[in-house]
């Protein structure tokens, strides 16, 4: 009988899943202000008033953190705002 | 042209003339061009911390692979709906967005539009104005990108 070799299991490390993880929008001058207001509510769940700060908040500071928590929560929105055509990165929230 | 919401939540273009759905129909052309610039842009990475090279690596090989799928889905819907168009008597056209492609369609032209403004690398002075001369290449994508905006509008102001 043929055995089975264990898979190796690569775990993130224990600080990384402890820390608190930030998701960016940068700004880009081609996507539409509405386009990207609509985006804001469909993956964040934003209302509309709230989508439309952090829209302007791109637009006239250059970026907006849309969301923190959990990085691998964080990976997901990054992962549903690119695929909206955003530009979207996650960072380690600074340490108070 | 002229824009009709139906009562199932479609929309209705139509009166169009050859030039502009010509435009239309070519909405895949700068997406699919090759160009490596497009590919930067429509695929960047999640973060800016090149020390996380794991998530690198396995964004590279686990989600870009569905994005790019997805991406194609909706330029093959597009596609689809604009292969449905008809030629009113008047000799103009007119075709119909169902409401379920609205995705597809708000996707489509989103890939157009930043891949027209990587292949010709715009200024944001130049995205700012309208088109000049459309003999020139550069303003003639300049047209496109406003027309391809025109319908993200409309289909986001009924999403």
């Amino acid at each position: 009988m043929a055995t089975l070799e264990t898979p190796e299991i690569e775990t993130k490390d224990q600080s990384d899943l402890d820390s608190v993880w930030s998701v960016i929008v940068h700004n880009d001058p081609v996507n539409l202000m509405s386009y990207v207001t609509l985006v804001f509510r469909r993956v964040l769940g934003f209302s509309k008033q709230k989508a439309e700060r952090h829209m302007l908040e791109v637009h006239n500071k250059g970026r907006s953190m849309v969301w923190s928590g959990s990085r691998e929560q964080a990976e997901l929105y990054v992962q549903q705002l690119h695929s909206h055509l955003l530009l979207a990165t996650l960072e380690k929230a600074p340490t108070p | 042209m002229k824009i009709q919401l139906l009562p199932n939540g479609s929309i209705f273009f139509h009166q169009l003339q050859n030039a502009f759905f010509g435009i239309l129909n070519s909405v895949r052309e700068p997406v699919e061009s090759g160009d490596p610039r497009v590919e930067s842009r429509l695929f960047p990475n999640p973060t800016t911390d090149a020390a996380e090279s794991d998530l690198l690596d396995d964004w590279k090989s686990l989600i870009e692979p569905d994005l790019h799928d997805g991406f194609l889905a909706a330029r093959e819907s597009v596609a689809a709906d604009l292969r449905g168009v008809q030629r009113a008597t008047d000799g103009s056209l007119q075709f119909i967005i169902p409401r379920s492609h609205f995705d597809h369609w708000l996707s489509a032209l989103t890939q157009a539009r930043l891949a027209l403004a990587e292949i010709h690398q715009f200024t944001d002075a130049e995205l700012s104005r309208a088109p000049g001369d459309i003999d020139d290449p550069r303003e003639f994508a300049l047209m496109r990108m406003a027309i391809y905006g025109s319908f993200q509008e409309w289909i986001v102001a009924v999403s």
